[in-house]
Parts: C-alpha cells; structure tokens; sequence
C-alpha cells in the first residue's frame, strides 16, 4: 500500500529550481533509500514532504490525503517525522525534555499528560540508548548523541514515516552499524516506513529495500538496489565505478 | 493648490533628506554585523545637544559644528563598540545586542536629564527665508540640505573609493569570505559602528535646524520610531536605503496632516507617526527586506 | 511524606521573600513604598517571563499592556465603575489587545519582532494623542473618583495578590505542555514545528497571558498616580526593567524573576542613595555585565554552582 505520494513537485528559489517535477511513491513498511550527489535536492524533498517549504506545483499525498497545503505540526500529528542532517536538538533543554516535547506534541497531541510523557520519553531513550544523558543539557552531547537524539526525538511523535536526513554523516564505522540496527530494529518493532538520504553506500544499500536517485532535482532512477547499482544512468551521474557498487551489494 | 504641492515636495525632500542621514548610520550597522543598534536615537539626540552647546558656548551654528558631532560621534561609538557590542557579537543570545544596546540607550538619556535636565533647549538659528513663486523656505534650510548632500557624497566616496569602504561592504556581503581575503574583520566592524555612529551624531546636530525649541533628553522617542521606520522601508542593510525610505517618509510627513486635517476627530501632526508605524508593520509583514534590501 | 517534602522545598524560596516582603511593608511609609515598586517589579516581569523567557521572544512592548490597562481603569472609573472591578477589566482587555497585536506581530522573527514591539510603544502613544482618544494628550484626572478611596497598603496588597498569581501561573506553565513547547519553539522554531508544536497557536497563548497582569497592574499604577497621561503610563523604561530583571533572575524559571526583582530595586536604591545620577550608567554596564557572564541569570548560575539548591530553585 502507498503510504505517501511525491506528486510532480516543482520547487524554485529564486532563479534555481531545486526539484523538477519529481514524483516518488512510498510504500508502507519499506526502507527507502534516497540517494544522489550533493545539491540534488534531497533535503529540500524532505522538506516539501514534511512542510517546511511550500512547492510551486505538484501535490503531497499522505494516505489519500492532499496534504501539501497543511502546516509541519500537523503533518507531524499524523504521522511524518524527520531528523534533520544537520542537528537541531532544542539545545537548552535536556535530551528528557526534547523528546517529551515530540511526545506532548505528536500523535498523542492533547491526550497525554506531562508525566505520561516523561514516562514514556524514558523508554524511547532507553531504546536508542542515551539514558546516561538523560538529563544533560542537549548542547553538551557529542556528535553521536545529537544524531541518536534526533532520532529519539523523531520518534517521540509515534510516526508512521520517518525520514532521516543523513542520520549517519559524521560516525564513526562501529557507531554507524549501531545506528544501523537501531534502525533495523524501528522498523521491525514498530511498523515505522522509513526514508533514508544517505551518502553511505554500503549502509544505504544494505538497508534499503528500495532506492531512489535524484541528480539535480530530477528522479533518475528508482528500483531495488542491485538495479540500482547496475543502472547505467546512476553510474554516470554517482558512482564512476560500476563493478565497485556491485560488490557492495554483493555484501 | 500647485503651491501647496510644491512646498509639500521641497519640504518633504529637504526634511526627509536629513532625516534619511541620520538613519543611514542604522543601516549601516545592521548590515554590517547584524546589529540593531537600538541607542541609535541617543546618538541623535546627544548629536543635537553638541551642536547645542557649540551654539551656546562656542556660538558655532549646527552646520559648522559638523566636524565637532563627528568627532565626537567616533569616540563614542567606538567606545560603545569595544566595550558592548564586541562582546555580544559571538554570544549565542542574537538578542544580547539589542538588549544591551536599548538599556545603553535608556541610560544615555538619563545621564542627560541629570547632566542638562529635562528643559527644552532650541538653537534659533534663523537666516531669513527665500520666497519664490510657489514656496517659501528658510535659508538655514537650504543650507542644511546642502551639507546633507555633501555628506552624503563624503560617505559614498568613503564606501566606494577607499579601501575602508570596500572591505566595509565585503563584510556587508559576507564577512567570512572577507575575512579569508585579508580583511581584518574586527577593525572593520569597529570602524563600521564608528561610522554609523558618526552619521547619527551628525544627523541630530542637522536636525536642530528643524527644531528650533525641541531639543531634550527624550526627543529620542520621537526618532525612534522614525529612523525604524525609515530604516525598514529602506532596507536595512544597505545605507542607500535610508535615504530612500527618508524621503519616503519626509514626504508623507509632509502630506499625511493635510490630508487628516479633514478628520474632525483627529489630531494630524501625532497621528502621522501612527500611519508610519502601521508602514512599519506592513512592511515587516510583507516585504521585511525593505526597498533595496536583499532579497530572501 | 518525601512527595510533601519536595513540595515544601519548591515553594520554600517563595513563602520566603514574600514574607520577607510583607512584613518589610508595615515598617514604615518609606519601605512601603520600596515593596510597591518590589512587588511592581515582580509582576511585570514575571509576567513578561511568560512570552520571553520561556517563548524566546523579547516583547520591548510590555509596556503598552500596563497603559492599555491603565487607560481602561480610568474610563471605567471616570463612569462610576467600582475601581477593583476596573482593574480586573483592564487585565482582560489589555489582553485582548495583546491578542490583536499578537496575531500580527508574532510572525516577526528575533530583531524584527524587537523593532516592531519597540515601536508600538511610542505609537500607541501617538494613537492616543492623535486620535485624541482618552483625553488625549491632556489624559484623564481621577482626583475626583478616587481620592478618598486611596489606600497605599490596599494597592501594595493588589499588587502581591497580582505577583502571587503570576508566579502560580509560572509555575504551572512550567510543567504543563505548552511549556515545553514553547521551550522547544524558543530553541528552534522549525525543529519545533516538525515535532508537532504548533508555534503560533503556542506564541499567541503566551502573548495573552503575558498581557493579563500588567493590564490588571496598570490599573493600580493609575490609582497611585491618579492622572493617566500617554507619558506617565505607557513608559519604556518599564520594558527595559521587565526584561533585564527576566535577564538577571533567569529566564524561564518561575522564581528568577521574583528573585531578580528584589536584588534589582534593592541595587537601583542603593546606587540611587550613593551614586545619584550615576546608577543608570552603572545599570548599563550591569546588563553587559549579566549577558556576557550569567546569561542564564542569577538563578542560572546559583543552579550549577550549588547543585544541592537545584529542588529549591525553579
């Protein structure tokens, strides 16, 4: 089943169109992976998709629902969270703090209390593992911290598509396979879909069960990730080196 | 009528002129460092005690205490800068400045109260007036607008043709990349605040002529809302702006209380700041950048 | 029994300023009139605490609140209305008001919404010269009404009643969702939205409820001076003192400014005693002094220096 719809958007700024015409499908319960050089507009996609930004043309559709008029917090309230690539934990407050906030504001919006929330923020970090900085101020996290805690705190709103915005730049080799099975776990546990920009070939290929490429705002390809790999499209625009992507599938 | 609307536009274009030099100082520090300097209107006002007390003591009129204004002008902004501003510039608050700044601005006025109490003090510098055929105007006018005029050039020779003035609008456009091609970064910004403390300064000792009583401690309220105005219709970072949005404003100052005088219930010479508040507003809402502001 | 504990720890500090308070109040005239302004103090920043300490947003126009109720205490008196009952109505309109403003102002971002909020300080004052509305510039004289009513330990009361009710308020916010949220949106108002915070609604909230006090306070400062001019009530060295005291307490907790306030006057007396005409200098450098130091404020600092004083501290 299609969980959201990325129909024909167009989005300009000023005289550069950062996406033309991209549709893209997103089906319930998958790992997507998006994939593509520098500038080709993956972020801004997630962006249009969670409501940051307004699209010039072209229509959002979240279960059958047109939602590419609706305000980021309601988007969030019905289920689409997002991790941003570069951290933007709320630094003043502790990493409790960040992720009730999701909690009290997302898919339990008005219907949970403040100590329910509490309660409920200590599992999820228990989850992705930060406990020990459960009442640090969020400035004071590492580079890992702040990307577990933008996950933790994605979560917090009980999405039903998350999308992680290069959730694994800046890791070390061991802390990226723990991010990888945090993720892999979300996914199993918790039914989420996932929407993966990633610049990580072994990762993304790995993980996702589909790909998408964008290369200067336009969709070049989609498909599972060994036709990905072997498109010669892709090859061209990201790779160089055809027989090296395989063999990364091939792991 | 047509004399009406030739005096409307003289005045309007001498005044907002004027008025347009006091608050280039403004845009210029916001788009050098981001800064709004809310002290601003201080400067104006101890501007127009300087080219008071060079009147009463020296009996230098408001033009020819010009360099005396600038001088003193670069002191104290330098001074405000290397004691306030450059502290805050780095904090991670980007409301530090304008917190610091508005309670210098408090204090400066106060220190004036006690300094020179709170009587209104005027320069009646008057040289007679030129009537022509469709206005009349007061010598000391003209004479205001042509200093206005030839500071305004000093300041573009200053931005265009010295090395000062380029690494000013460097910073202007991007202070990063400037600072990789060599150019001192906090000098720059000094001097920069320097500057435009220097134009406030020399704006208030211009505006005197208009006010031959109104000089006190709190006159800073009434150019507060002014200068915002004139400085966001503008365009805040860029100094051209304010000359714009003064004369945009010298005008309707100039328009607005003969148009309300047809409303009974109103009051059109206080009632005006108020339709250039509601500008201010709606320019904030829809086209925050100003005039010749940077598009988004 | 720890749960009552705790309690009692939280509002120890409190329970004991005001105290302190009170009983310095019947000492003498001159001390009355210390706590009036104290307590003045209290309530403008607290109230203030709500929409920029917890919201981010640094209204310069709290002032205007205080005249909008200021000038609704008048016209009610002036027509036979019971003065308390002005006062409570003053609150409500002046956050009625602040509603109105608000819907438009608070899409202004950081320096924009300081320029415009600034602004709205010298042109309410122009509205009501120039639209002569009120009295105009001339204002509205309540010797009449009022003058034997005049009571200063009723006023001062009023006035910690207020104080005591913002701090509650405080309090309460402080652990309740739309707390959280406006921290959040404080911190990063597109992260915020993307968790689910709707910021406008959130800041538009705030916004009212930061108008209530001042509103209901302006109508007390109306009665002390009985004539309610633009200058005398709508005064922007009220917004600056709101918000250094906010600054030096300690944004976002609910004690800082209570704490904030009390330092803040008892200093401003004693530089105003030793230093006269001085003490606004030294005052300007005492806010560099707090934003480059302590920019957590006084509270800020005392939390992470003595840790054992977090629970008493909020």
């Amino acid at each position: 089943m299609t969980l959201l719809k990325v129909e024909n958007i167009v989005k300009r700024f000023g005289g550069v169109t950062a996406l033309k015409d991209v549709s893209i499908d997103i089906y319930e319960n998958e790992i997507l992976g998006l994939i593509g050089p520098n500038g080709s507009g993956k972020t801004t996609l997630v962006n249009v998709i969670t409501g940051v930004y307004l699209p010039d043309s072209g229509r959002i559709v979240y279960r059958e629902k047109d939602i590419t008029r609706l305000p980021p917090h309601l988007r969030c309230r019905m289920g689409i969270a997002r991790t941003y690539q570069v951290t933007r934990p709320f630094n003043n407050l502790t990493v409790l703090e960040n992720v009730m906030v999701s909690i009290l504001n997302g898919k339990r919006y008005g219907k949970i209390s403040v100590e329910e929330a509490k309660k409920l923020a200590e599992n999820i970090i228990e989850t992705i593992g930060l406990d020990k900085f459960k009442d640090t101020p969020s400035k004071s996290l590492n580079a890992q911290g702040r990307k577990r805690l933008e996950l933790a705190r994605a979560l917090g709103s009980e999405p039903e598509l998350l999308l992680l915005d290069e959730c694994l730049a800046g890791l070390t080799p061991s802390e990226i396979s723990e991010m990888l099975d945090i993720i892999r776990r979300i996914k199993n546990e918790k039914k989420i879909t996932i929407l993966m920009i990633e610049h990580l070939m072994h990762a993304v290929m790995n993980v996702s069960d589909r790909i998408a490429v964008l290369h200067e705002g336009v969709k070049i390809a989609e498909g599972k990730p060994e036709d990905i790999a072997s498109n010669i499209k892709v090859a061209e625009v990201y790779f160089g080196d055809r027989d090296l992507a395989f063999k990364f599938v091939k792991r | 009528m047509f004399e009406l609307i030739v005096q409307i536009v003289v005045y309007g274009v001498i005044i907002g002129a004027v008025y347009g030099l006091a608050t280039m100082g403004l845009n210029l520090i916001w788009g050098v460092m981001r800064v709004v300097n809310f002290t601003h209107a201080e400067f104006l006002t101890l501007g127009a005690y300087t080219a008071y007390w060079a009147w009463v003591l020296i009996g230098l009129n408001p033009i020819a205490s010009i360099p005396l204004s600038a001088l003193l002008g670069f002191v104290i902004g330098i001074l405000t800068f290397y004691t306030i501003i450059y502290r805050l510039l780095f904090s991670p608050d980007i409301h530090s400045t304008l917190v610091a700044t508005f309670a210098l601005g408090i204090a400066l006025a106060e220190l004036m109260k006690v300094l020179w109490t709170a009587d209104y003090r005027g320069v009646p510098w008057a040289l007679g007036v030129i009537k022509h055929y469709w206005f009349s105007l007061p010598i000391t006018y003209i004479f205001t607008f042509i200093s206005c005029i030839i500071i305004i050039v000093i300041v573009y020779f200053i931005l265009y043709r010295t090395y000062f003035g380029k690494s000013i609008r460097a910073v202007i456009w991007d202070s990063g990349a400037a600072a990789i091609c060599g150019v001192n970064v906090k000098t720059t910004l000094a001097l920069g605040f320097a500057l435009g403390s220097v134009l406030a300064f020399i704006g208030g000792s211009l505006i005197v002529v208009y006010l031959p009583t109104g000089i006190n401690p709190y006159m800073g309220h009434i150019y507060l809302l002014r200068c915002f105005v004139i400085a966001v219709v503008g365009g805040l970072g860029n100094p051209w702006g304010a000359l714009i949005g003064g004369l945009i404003l010298g005008l309707l100052e100039q328009i607005s209380p003969i148009v309300l005088g047809y409303f009974p219930g109103i009051e059109p010479f206080s009632f005006t700041p108020f339709l250039s508040f509601l500008i201010l507003i709606i320019v904030l809402l829809v086209m925050p950048e100003g005039i010749l502001g940077r598009r988004r | 029994m720890g749960d009552v504990g705790d309690i009692m720890k939280k509002y120890v500090g409190f329970i004991l300023i005001y105290i302190l308070l009170i009983a310095s109040s019947l000492i003498s005239k001159a001390y009355l009139e210390i706590v009036y302004y104290i307590l003045f103090l209290m309530v403008i920043s607290q109230s203030l605490n709500i929409i920029m300490g917890f919201g981010g947003l640094y209204n310069f126009g709290h002032a205007v609140f205080i005249g909008i109720g200021a000038y609704m205490f008048a016209l009610l008196v002036v027509q036979g209305l019971n003065p308390y009952l002005s006062m409570i109505i003053g609150g409500i309109v002046s956050s009625i008001v602040a509603f109105l403003i608000g819907i438009v102002v608070l899409r202004l971002r950081g320096p924009f919404f300081a320029i415009c909020t600034l602004c709205t300080v010298p042109a309410v004052r122009y509205l009501i010269i120039g639209g002569k509305i009120a009295g105009g510039a001339a204002g509205i004289t309540l010797f009449r009404y009022l003058g034997e009513a005049y009571n200063p330990y009723v006023l001062t009361y009023i006035l910690l009643l207020l104080s005591i009710a913002a701090t509650v308020l405080t309090l309460k916010l402080s652990i309740s969702p739309l707390g959280y949220s406006l921290k959040a949106l404080r911190e990063d108002h597109d992260a915020a939205e993307t968790s689910g915070v709707n910021t406008t609604r959130c800041k538009v909230i705030a916004f009212i409820l930061s108008a209530l006090f001042p509103g209901i306070a302006g109508g007390v400062v109306a009665f002390k001076i009985f004539w309610v001019m633009p200058e005398t009530v709508i005064d922007l060295s009220w917004s600056i003192e709101a918000i250094l005291i906010v600054l030096l307490g300690g944004s976002g907790t609910a004690i800082g400014p209570i704490i904030g306030a009390v330092i803040y006057e008892i200093l401003k007396d004693l530089l105003m005693r030793y230093f006269p005409g001085l003490q606004l200098l030294i005052f300007g450098l005492l806010v560099v002094a707090i934003i480059s130091i302590a920019p957590e404020g006084i509270i800020g600092l005392l939390r992470s220096r003595f840790k054992r004083l977090r629970d008493f501290l909020i």
